[in-house]
């Protein structure tokens, strides 16, 4: 070899299909020093080969849900790691990118948008499941400079009809749409109407409504493969309120007839998937941050189904998981923090952690001694509502279990009502879960503790009694619990069962005291008080809109206390869950910062303690 | 054509070295499997492999040798064996190695490789690539001066 050796200039002149096998081995910011070295690694740099699909699917923001649109707050750090990435992926890749991937949890501005767009002309593969913070205008004009896009995955939005005629209008061979939340009339007559030619469609994982799906079937004469896989299918007319629908478990004959003319139809509803109880768990909104990372990547029609996320993107070089609050924050933003702070809860010192009781006591006592409850939570945007209005919860205080059994949801005039060790949630907002007909009607006016932890729908496991159960199974029951707190109103206790008291409100105060010494700029704790509590004012007033601002303030006219002060907090967190139904998409930013289950627990488990102590 | 006797092809190197080797080692590089298929199976065959040195085949033909007989050992064995072999090679057997593999198509070892080169690539500045790999930058300032505010990472 000693001959050849000479030549000076090799490493530079090797052929670029090898450069470009070296080059793949590396990621993003590894291959901006490699660009530099000299031309035609430069250009190697930049091969489609490499940069054909860029996934970010590991990249998300740091975000705490608001009371406001686009009802997320990211952190303005997470803001401009983006911008970096975005700058650096679209220097090394000269406009060869024609396949994007994005994290459900990353929300970009359309500052982002426009950077991509202008720099990924030939972009054919959009993956963008967080829209919160896109406008209208913002997507509109990326569409516009995306003549070749063929597929798009995107959340659910409430006004579908612009997108898809921008579609329409600019991209010539769009042929793949995959719909990520919910599928109701809007969406299907907005694509049928713009979007003729389109080939296949995916909603899997979503809230399907029935006649949505007939639609589809029968005007898109063009479509060839049907995705609506784990879809909890909905009678009526619109997604925005579940309140009175029907699930319906069997898909009907007749649909199956008009289906048969699709190449590919992929249909699972099936007790024993887990996909499809993750969905009935969730309600029909999934919520992907609870589960596997790659979870939501899937997809039972390949060319809707994301693969291995590549080199481009590891994240390796930054620690994700910090999260910074910042110092300056409206109000509103500051209660969210309040309701969110158990993810940033990392374990307090005991001394701290009772500071935070006292606190959260003082709190809630002055809370509770000012407000009523307010209305279930309910939507805003409920155009014809088909059924009555749902009355406010009535609180029952302690009744036995005997009492408990008439609102198993068999008389329509009584709410509906379900326990969980011991607590009674009013469930009348899910009655198609928890209704007669639902899946889970068997719940209804029990406390199904047992049955719940052991996700068993035995005759013998429908009581209270958790006696002798594992480890695991009582982690789900705190699951469920924990689900409950933050979705329903509690409207009383079993009698003979040890009531929890305030564990809820032990946690979130405690966590909100937390949260406020994780600030950048420490806030008093007398200050977090006063803006806890003006939050709660705020909460409960604009909980109908704002227009109806303070209308639900009324004099409070319960006498338990105890069951009184629980109730704000789980109000708080109802609050809460609703933005997700109002938000622009159904992604629900609402608890995603996925709180950590061990956090929780040992929050609980302290205040628990304490009350025996009691 | 004695049946028990194993197939050998003599594969001649660009500067004129004669290596005969069994046909299914030969076969782990593609082109050479295409070129035997085409040609039909005939005894003697001579196959000249340009580009490649005798000093390269021989090492080219080594890992080829390991990975034809694969199967009798353990997958973890091959990769140690793999390791070895690549940590060997310095920068220039490397470089003629990646050539090789690309001209004869061994894809394994084309991996093999650029996974060696990356590693030696990662986490370095510009200027010390081109120390490592003796690169002539032909850049003009004006196109670096671009280039580098165009990948700045930490520009904050």
């Amino acid at each position: 070899m000693t001959e050849v050796k000479s030549t000076s200039k090799r490493w530079e002149d090797m052929e670029t299909d090898v450069l470009v096998k070296i080059f793949k081995e590396l990621n993003m910011i590894e291959l901006s020093p490699v660009s530099q070295v000299c031309r035609s690694w430069l250009l190697a740099c930049s091969d489609i080969w490499l940069w054909h699909t860029f996934d970010l699917g590991l990249l998300k923001s740091n975000f705490i849900q608001t009371r406001a649109s686009p009802y997320i707050w990211v952190d303005d750090r997470s803001d401009k790691r983006l911008t970096r990435v975005l700058k650096t992926a679209m220097a090394l890749s000269r406009g060869n990118i024609s396949c994007l991937i994005f994290h459900f949890n990353l929300y970009m501005k359309d500052e982002h948008l426009s950077y991509i767009s202008e720099r990924c002309p030939h972009l054919k593969r959009l993956v963008l499941p967080a829209w919160n913070r896109i406008t209208k205008n913002g997507i509109c004009q990326a569409i516009q400079s995306w003549q070749e896009l063929e597929s798009l995955t995107m959340p659910w939005i409430a006004h579908p009809p612009y997108i898809m005629e921008e579609i329409s209008r600019n991209c010539k061979n769009f042929t793949q749409l995959k719909i990520m939340g919910s599928f109701d009339m809007n969406f299907a007559s907005a694509i049928a109407a713009n979007i003729p030619k389109l080939k296949v469609l995916s909603v899997r994982c979503s809230m399907l409504m029935k006649e949505a799906l007939v639609y589809i079937l029968d005007v898109m004469k063009d479509l060839e493969v049907l995705n609506i896989s784990h879809c909890v299918l909905l009678e009526g007319h619109s997604t925005s309120f579940p309140g009175s629908r029907m699930v319906f478990r069997e898909l009907e004959e007749s649909i199956l007839r008009k289906a048969s003319g699709l190449r590919e139809f992929f249909y699972c509803q099936n007790n024993s998937c887990s996909t499809c109880q993750r969905m009935v768990r969730d309600e029909g909104l999934m919520r992907w941050w609870k589960y596997e990372e790659w979870f939501w990547r899937l997809d039972e029609v390949n060319c809707l189904a994301l693969g291995a996320y590549g080199k481009l993107f590891d994240e390796g070089d930054e620690n994700p998981k910090s999260f910074i609050v910042a110092a300056v924050m409206g109000i509103a933003e500051l209660w969210e923090s309040l309701n969110q702070a158990i993810t940033v809860y990392t374990g307090l010192s005991p001394a701290a952690f009772f500071t935070a009781l006292a606190l959260a006591g003082a709190v809630y006592f002055a809370v509770s001694s000012l407000f009523s409850r307010p209305e279930p939570v309910r939507n805003r945007e409920v155009e014809i509502k088909e059924s009555e209005p749902l009355a406010p919860p009535v609180q029952l205080g302690e009744i036995t279990e005997e009492e408990l059994k008439v609102y198993d949801g068999s008389d329509p005039k009584k709410p509906l009502l379900m326990a969980i060790k011991g607590q009674i949630y009013d469930v009348s907002q899910s009655r198609m879960f928890y209704g007669p007909g639902g899946p889970y009607a068997l719940f209804a006016g029990k406390d199904a503790s047992r049955a719940l932890a052991k996700m068993s729908f035995e005759e013998q496991d429908l009581t209270g009694d958790i006696s002798g159960l594992g480890p695991f199974e009582l982690e789900a029951l705190q699951d469920w619990e924990y689900k409950f707190m933050s979705k329903y109103v509690t409207v009383g206790t079993i009698k003979k069962t040890v009531v929890v008291t305030d564990a809820s409100t032990t946690e979130i105060a405690a966590a909100s005291t937390e949260n406020n010494s994780n600030n950048t700029a420490p806030v008093h704790e007398a200050e977090v008080e006063a803006e806890a509590e003006h939050c709660k004012h705020e909460e409960e007033g604009s909980d109908n809109g704002p227009t109806e601002h303070g209308v639900e303030l009324k004099e409070s006219s319960h006498a338990d206390h105890s069951a009184e002060t629980k109730e704000h907090v789980v109000t708080g967190y109802a609050a809460g869950t609703e933005k997700v139904y109002d938000a622009e998409t159904k992604n629900e930013p609402a608890d995603h910062t996925a709180i950590p289950k061990e956090d929780f627990s040992e929050a609980k488990y302290v205040s628990v303690e304490d009350s025996k102590q009691e | 054509m004695v049946g028990v006797k194993k197939k050998m092809v003599t594969l001649v190197s660009s500067d004129g070295v004669e290596f005969v080797v069994e046909k299914r080692v030969a076969e782990q590089s593609l082109f050479i499997k295409n070129a035997l298929n085409e040609g039909g199976v005939e005894e003697k065959v001579m196959i000249p492999i340009p580009k490649v040195t005798s000093d390269t085949l021989s090492s080219v033909l080594e890992y080829c040798e390991k990975h034809a007989s694969a199967t009798e050992f353990q997958e973890n064995e091959i990769e140690e064996w793999d390791k070895e072999y690549i940590e060997k090679a310095d920068l220039d057997l490397l470089y003629y190695l990646l050539q090789a593999s690309y001209s004869m198509s061994i894809m394994g070892l084309m991996e093999l490789g650029a996974k060696k080169v990356a590693s030696l690539i990662r986490g370095k500045s510009p200027q010390e690539i081109r120390e490592l790999f003796n690169i002539k930058n032909d850049f003009t300032p004006e196109q670096e001066e671009e280039i580098r505010r165009e990948m700045q990472w930490n520009y904050e």
